[in-house]
C-alpha cells in the first residue's frame, strides 16, 4: 500500500497539511548520524569513561533466595593488601538512605541489610585498583546466613504463609479492581461466556551493553558527578539523590550520548549509581567505576519484567458480538516493586485493543516473591495484556464456530468512530482497523496461498501428512504512545478520591529542547532526554533543519545532564517522535522570531521589515542580509541573548479537552495509537512441539514517519524481541528460588536462526493530536509480536483444539498441550 | 566474570606438555578455549596452571586407512566440518561438527576439548559412543587407549587422569563401508547459541542398497543430553537389526529409547518431553541413516 493510498483512506479531517515534496528533511530516510561513530568503534560508552585514578567496584552477591544475614566478616577482605574499601548494608545505613521503591510504604537498601530477598542481591561492595583484584577480594568476604523458606510461586505467595517484607505484612502490597461500563450486566446478558487462563513468563530486554556507572565525589563542593548509562535521568534521578541524602542540584547525572540499548531496563540503575557514589565519597573523592558483567545483569540486575497469570472472560453473543471483557491477573514483581502500578495499569490505555467493547472489568494483584525485581521493558505490561486478550478471542471464536478473522472484523472499532474513547477513557487518535486487517490478509493470500507459496493448500496438506502443521492468523494490535506523566504517580494518590479530582490538579511534564547558534553559524541543540540507540540526534537534526531552513548537517545535537535539564519524562513509552516534533516546531518558531528581532534591532527597523529564510535574515527595504554566523557575532555582547532559545512543548493530551477525564482520574493517558496488522506464518512439528516461523508479514502504521529508516529499524528490532518473547526467552526460577537463566546459554535471545524474513509494509495514518502527525513507534513489535505468533500457532493447531496458554510458547509447552489433547 | 590468578604455560611439544601436566599441581590443559574460560571467568573453575597445547602440531591430523580413521585432539570443529576424508569415511563427524554453536566457536574449539569436557550434551561424545570410538590418552608415564563407552563416567567427569592428555581418537571403519552405510546427526535446539535439548547420532549398514527391501545388518543410536553420559541405546538398535526397516521396528526402537533415557530436567524441557524427543529423534535418525544407506 503506498503512502498516498493510505492517506486517501484516512478520514479527511485528520489529514494534516501535506508538506511540499522534496523540501522537507523530516519524513526522509536519512542515515542516522549516530551510526558512523558506532559502526567505526568511535562511540564512547560508560565503560570507556575512566577518570584519572579511577578505582573499580565489585559486589558480593548472595546466592540465597531468602535468608537472614547472621554475620558478615569482612576482615580477610580488608586485610588484602590491595583492598581500598569494603562496605556492607549496615555501613551504608549509618550514613545514607534506603532507595525509594515503587510503592511508598516500601524502601530498599542498596546493599542488603538484615536479610537477603533474592539470589543475586548485593550484600557488600569492594573497591580496589582493578576488577580482577576486586573479584579476588569479593571472594574473601564471608557472609553467614540463617535460611528462610523462599517464596517462589506467585499464586501461592498470595496466601502469605511466608511474608517476605514483614514491615509490609503481606506479599500482595497492592491490588485494584476497576469497572468500566456495566460488566456484570454485559456478562449476565450475553449468550455465552468463554473463559481461559494464560500465563506470561518472566521476559525482559537484554541490552548488548550492561549497566554501569562512574561516580566522583567532590569533597570541596560536597557534590557528586555520576556518569551512567541510565534511562530517564531527569525523571527518576530522585532514586539517586534522595538515597545519597542530597538535593537534586548536588548530584549531577550525565548519560553518555551512546548507550548500548536499554529498552526500559536501565531505568532502574540507581543501585549501581548510589553505590559508586557512596564509595567515592567514602574514599574522599576518588572516582569509582562499576560495570555489571553479564551474569550479574541477568540474575540480579533489577531488569526482569512482567511475569503474569491471567484469567480472561469474554461475554459474547451468538452473532459474534463481544459484549464485555473481564481481565483478572497477578503480576510477580519479585522482591521490590520498581514501577509496578504503571506497569499493571498501562494496559488500560489499550484496554480492548482494536475492539469496540464498552463493558470491562479489570483487576490485578501485585505480588512479591524472592526473585530479582522487575523493571520496565519495551511494552511495559501491554504485551501480556494483548496476548491474553487475543488468546481469549481465539478461544471464543472456536466456541462460536466463527472464523477468527471474521470474529475480529465484527468487533473492530469502526473507522468512523475515530477519535475513539475507550471505556477506560484513553482515546485512540486515528486508524482504520478493518481495512488494515483486510489488507494484510489480502497480501498474504496473494503471495502465499497459491502455487509456490508457503500456504499453497497442497503443500499445507502434504506437510500435515509429515506431522508439520502450518498456519497463519491475522491480528491487529494497538501500540499506545506518548505517555503522560501525571497518572504515573497514581500509587502516591488516594485512589478513592480520584473520581473527585479536579482537572486543574493535573501536573504534566513538557518536553524541553534548547539550541544556540555557534560562531560559525551552525546550530547546536540540546536534548533534555537521554538516548539508548533510538536515533534522537538524527531526528532533531532533521526536524530543526526544517524549522530553520538549514541542512541537518549544520545542526549538532548534544545532551543535557540532570542538573542542567529540567525535570521531564524522557525517552519511554514511544514518546520522542511526538514530543521532539512539537518541541522542535516551538523552538524553531521562537528562534526565527528572535533572529528577526536581532536583525531588526541591528538595522534599526521594525521586525515587520525583516524576514528570516533558510539561514539568512533579509532586510526588505535594502540589500543587506545577515547570516547565522553574523547573528551569532552580533549577539555576543547583548544582555539578552537572541541566538539562544529554549522551548517547553506541552504534552498534547493537556491541550485537548477530550482527555480531561482520564487526566483528572489518573487513568493512563496515551494520546497516540500506532497499530500493526500482523500475519506471521508458522509451522508446528506436532511430534516435538517445535515451532518454525516461516515468514513474518506485518502492516505497520505509526502515523507520519519522521524517518522511515528509523521506523524500519524499530520494527525489525521490536519484532525480533517479540519473536524471542513468543518462543524462547524466559527468566526461569527453580522451586528454591534459584535463577535458571543467568547466562546467554539459558536466556535465549533470538538470532538469525529464529528470526525469519520479515515482509513489512508501512502505512501512514497521521495523528490529529500531534504536530507532525507522528505517533511514535518505540515499543512496536515487542507489543504485537507475541500475541500474533501465538494466534498463528492456534490456527496451525486448530485440528488439535490447542490455544497457546503460556508465553514463551516453547516446544515442551506446546507438546504438553498436544499431549493433553491425546496427540 | 574475572578469573582468579593463574600461571600460563605454552609448551611446544607433546613431551613438554605431558611433563608440565605431570609436574604442576592443579593444571588444566587449554586448547580451543570455548568452555574453560567461561568456567574460569565465573570462578567455577580456578586452576593454578593452564597448559596451552595450541602449539602441539602433532595433535592436528585427520588420517584414514582401510582399517580405521584417526583424528587428532587439536583438530578444530571447522576442520572436521570441512574434512573431505571424514565426509567420505564417517560423514556423521562433519555433520555433528557443523552443528556446534556458530562459526566463531567452530574455528577455535577442538575435538579433544569437547571430548575431555565430558558434557553429555556434547556432539562428539555422542558420535564417539555411537561409532565405538577409542580415545588415545597420553601421560609422561606412557599412553593408553580407552573406549568411548568407558571414558565417559558422569556429567563433566571422565576417565582421564589429571596428568593425561587426550591425543586423539580412532574409529574402526569395518562396520561402516561407505557404499552400504548411512549416518546422521540431528540436534534439537531452541536457539543456535545454546546446547541442544537433545541430539542423536545414528548409523545404519544394510546388506545390499540395491535390494528392494535391504536388511539392516548394523544399526547405531546414541543420544546426547539424555542421561549423565552420552547414551548408546543398544536395545533400540536391536529392534531394527536383522530385518528390513519397518514402521513397527522404528516404533519399537523409539519406545526403547523413550524408556532408556534418564534425562536431567531443564527450564524448557521436563522429563516427559525429553523422553518424547528421544523417541521421536531415534526414529528420525534411523530413518535418515537408512535412507542415506540405500540412496
Amino acid at each position: 500500500m503506498s503512502e498516498a493510498d493510505t492517506r486517501a483512506e484516512t478520514d479527511a479531517e485528520v489529514e494534516g497539511e501535506p508538506e511540499p515534496e522534496g523540501q522537507s528533511f523530516t519524513g526522509q530516510g536519512l542515515n542516522r548520524v549516530e551510526d558512523h561513530r558506532i559502526l567505526t568503534g568511535r562511540a564512547e560508552y560508560v565503560h570507556d569513561i575512566s577518570p584519572e585514578g579511577c578505582l573499580e567496584m565489585g559486589l558480593v552477591r548472595t546466592t540465597r533466595a531468602h535468608a537472614e544475614i547472621r554475620d558478615i566478616d569482612t576482615s580477610a577482605a580488608e586485610a588484602h593488601p590491595e583492598c581500598a574499601l569494603v562496605l556492607t548494608g549496615e555501613d551504608i545505613a549509618a550514613e545514607y538512605n534506603p532507595m525509594p521503591c515503587g510503592l511508598t510504604e516500601m524502601s530498599e537498601w542498596a546493599l542488603a541489610k538484615e536479610k537477603v530477598h533474592f539470589a543475586g542481591e548485593p550484600v557488600a561492595l569492594v573497591v580496589a585498583e582493578d576488577r580482577y583484584v576486586v573479584e579476588d577480594i569479593v571472594d574473601l568476604v564471608d557472609v553467614r546466613y540463617d535460611g528462610l523458606d523462599p517464596v517462589v510461586d506467585a499464586v501461592a505467595a498470595r496466601e502469605d504463609e511466608t511474608v517476605i517484607h514483614e514491615d509490609v505484612g503481606t506479599n500482595v502490597p497492592d491490588s485494584e479492581e476497576l469497572r468500566f461500563g456495566d460488566p456484570e450486566g454485559a456478562f449476565a446478558a450475553a449468550d455465552t461466556v468463554v473463559e481461559g487462563e494464560y500465563s506470561w513468563g518472566r521476559i525482559s530486554g537484554v541490552p548488548l551493553e550492561t549497566g554501569g556507572a562512574v561516580a566522583e565525589y567532590d569533597p570541596d563542593a560536597d557534590t557528586f558527578h555520576i556518569d551512567a548509562n541510565m534511562q530517564l535521568h531527569t525523571l527518576v534521578d530522585n532514586t539517586v539523590f534522595e538515597t545519597l541524602g542530597y538535593d537534586a542540584e548536588d548530584v549531577r547525572i550525565e548519560v553518555p550520548p551512546d548507550v548500548g540499548g536499554s529498552f526500559g531496563t536501565k531505568i532502574a540503575m540507581h543501585r549501581y549509581m548510589c553505590l559508586t557514589a557512596m564509595a567515592s565519597q567514602q574514599l574522599d573523592g576518588t572516582p569509582v567505576k562499576y560495570v555489571e558483567d553479564r551474569v550479574e545483569n541477568l540474575q540480579g540486575g533489577d531488569m526482569h519484567s512482567s511475569d503474569r497469570e491471567y484469567t480472561v472472560r469474554v461475554a459474547v453473543d451468538d452473532d459474534g458480538t463481544v459484549r464485555g471483557f473481564d481481565f483478572e491477573f497477578l503480576d510477580d514483581f519479585g522482591a521490590f516493586p520498581r514501577y509496578p502500578i504503571n506497569q499493571v495499569l498501562k494496559p488500560l490505555a489499550v484496554l480492548t485493543n482494536g475492539y469496540d467493547v464498552e463493558h470491562v472489568r479489570y483487576s490485578y494483584d501485585l505480588v512479591l516473591t524472592n526473585k530479582t525485581s522487575q523493571t520496565a521493558y519495551r511494552g511495559f505490561g501491554v504485551d501480556p495484556h494483548l496476548y491474553a486478550l487475543e488468546m481469549a478471542l481465539d478461544e471464543a471464536a472456536r466456541e462460536l464456530g466463527v472464523d477468527p478473522y471474521d470474529f475480529r472484523q465484527i468487533n473492530f472499532i469502526p473507522p468512523g468512530s475515530m477519535p475513539y474513547t475507550l471505556p477506560s477513557k484513553n482515546i485512540y487518535d486515528s486508524g482504520d482497523y478493518p481495512a488494515a486487517l483486510e489488507r494484510i490478509r489480502e497480501t498474504v493470500e496473494e503471495a502465499e496461498v497459491c502455487e509456490g507459496g508457503l500456504l499453497d493448500p497442497d503443500v499445507v496438506e502434504s506437510r500435515r501428512e509429515a506431522g508439520k502443521y502450518r498456519g497463519v492468523a491475522y491480528t491487529l494490535h494497538i501500540e499506545p504512545g506518548v505517555s503522560g506523566a501525571d497518572w504515573t504517580n497514581r500509587q502516591r494518590s488516594d485512589r478513592d478520591d480520584l473520581s473527585e479530582r479536579d482537572r486543574e490538579d493535573v501536573a504534566e511534564l513538557p518536553e524541553h529542547l534548547r539550541a544556540e547558534v555557534l560562531e560559525d553559524g551552525t546550530v547546536r541543540a540540546y536534548l533534555a532526554t537521554d538516548s539508548s540507540g533510538q536515533g534522537h540526534q538524527t531526528l532533531v537534526s532533521q526536524l530543526l533543519a526544517d524549522e530553520l531552513g538549514v541542512l541537518p548537517s549544520d545542526i549538532e545535537v548534544d545532551y543535557l545532564d540532570s542538573v542542567d535539564a529540567p525535570t521531564e519524562y524522557g525517552s519511554a513509552a514511544s514518546r520522542m517522535a511526538v514530543m521532539l516534533s512539537g518541541a522542535a516546531a516551538g523552538l524553531g518558531d521562537r528562534m526565527v522570531e528572535q533572529f528577526e528581532r536581532l536583525a531588526a534591532d541591528h538595522w534599526g527597523v521594525g521586525t515587520a521589515a525583516v524576514t528570516y529564510r533558510e539561514g539568512t535574515v533579509t532586510r526588505q527595504d535594502g540589500p543587506e542580509t545577515l547570516s547565522l554566523a553574523d547573528l551569532a557575532a552580533l549577539d555576543t555582547d547583548r544582555e539578552e541573548s537572541l541566538t539562544r532559545a529554549s522551548y517547553d512543548y506541552q504534552h498534547p493530551a493537556t491541550e485537548l479537552e477530550d482527555f480531561d477525564e482520564a487526566l483528572a482520574r489518573k487513568l493512563p493517558v496515551y494520546p497516540t495509537a500506532a497499530f500493526a496488522a500482523n500475519a506471521p506464518i508458522v509451522e508446528v512439528d506436532v511430534a516435538t512441539g517445535e515451532v518454525e516461523l516461516l515468514k513474518f508479514y506485518s502492516l505497520r502504521d505509526c502515523g507520519t514517519q519522521l524517518n522511515p529508516v528509523i521506523v524500519e529499524g524499530q520494527s525489525h528490532g521490536g519484532l525480533a524481541q517479540g519473536i524471542g518473547a513468543a518462543l524462547i526467552e524466559e527468566f526461569g526460577y527453580d522451586d528454591r528460588g534459584q535463577p535458571q537463566s543467568v547466562t546467554l546459554f539459558d536466556y535465549l535471545l533470538p538470532s538469525t536462526t529464529n528470526v525469519p524474513e520479515m515482509v513489512l509494509e508501512h502505512s501512514e495514518t497521521p495523528s490529529p493530536f500531534t504536530v507532525t502527525g507522528a505517533k511514535g513507534t518505540g515499543e512496536g513489535g515487542m507489543i504485537d509480536g507475541p500475541a500474533a505468533i501465538a494466534s498463528s500457532i492456534n490456527r496451525a493447531l486448530e485440528p488439535f483444539d490447542v490455544v497457546v496458554d503460556e508465553i514463551p510458547a516453547t516446544a515442551n509447552r506446546l507438546r504438553r498441550q498436544l499431549r493433553d489433547q491425546g496427540e | 566474570m574475572k578469573p582468579a590468578p593463574f600461571e600460563y604455560h605454552r609448551p611446544s611439544s607433546l613431551a613438554d606438555a605431558l611433563e608440565l601436566l605431570a609436574d604442576l599441581p592443579d593444571a588444566e590443559p587449554l586448547a580451543g578455549n570455548q568452555s574453560l574460560s567461561i568456567l574460569m571467568s565465573n570462578r567455577l573453575a580456578s586452576p593454578d596452571h593452564l597448559v596451552d597445547i595450541n602449539d602441539l602440531d602433532e595433535l592436528s591430523y585427520v588420517e584414514a586407512d582401510n582399517g580405521s580413521v584417526a583424528v587428532g585432539a587439536l583438530v578444530r570443529h571447522r576442520e572436521i566440518e570441512r574434512s573431505g576424508t571424514l565426509a567420505q569415511a564417517l560423514p556423521v563427524f562433519p555433520e555433528a561438527a557443523g552443528k556446534i554453536a556458530g562459526p566463531v566457536v567452530r574455528n577455535r574449539g577442538t575435538l579433544g576439548g569437547s571430548l575431555g569436557e565430558g558434557d553429555p550434551a556434547g556432539n562428539y561424545p555422542c558420535v564417539a559412543a555411537a561409532l565405538e570410538a577409542d580415545l588415545e590418552l597420553a601421560s609422561a608415564g606412557g599412553s593408553r587407549t580407552v573406549s568411548a563407552d568407558e571414558f565417559f563416567i558422569a556429567t563433566m567427569f571422565t576417565d582421564r587422569e589429571e596428568d593425561e592428555l587426550i591425543t586423539g581418537i580412532t574409529v574402526p571403519r569395518d562396520p561402516f563401508p561407505p557404499a552400504r552405510t548411512g549416518q546422521t546427526f540431528l540436534a534439537v535446539k531452541e536457539a543456535a547459541q545454546t546446547w541442544p535439548t537433545l541430539s542423536v547420532a545414528g548409523a545404519v549398514r544394510v546388506d545390499d542398497p540395491e535390494d528392494e527391501e535391504p536388511v539392516l545388518e548394523d544399526a547405531r543410536v546414541a543420544l546426547a543430553n539424555a542421561a549423565e553420559v552420552p547414551l548408546r541405546v543398544p536395545g533400540a538398535e536391536g529392534e531394527i537389526e536383522g530385518e528390513p526397516l519397518s514402521e513397527a521396528g522404528l516404533a519399537a526402537a523409539g519406545e526403547t529409547a523413550y524408556e532408556a533415557v534418564n534425562p536431567e530436567e531443564e527450564l524448557h524441557a521436563d522429563e516427559t518431553y525429553k523422553r518424547e524427543l528421544a523417541r521421536e529423534y531415534t526414529k528420525r535418525a534411523l530413518t535418515t541413516a537408512h535412507d542415506r544407506a540405500v540412496a
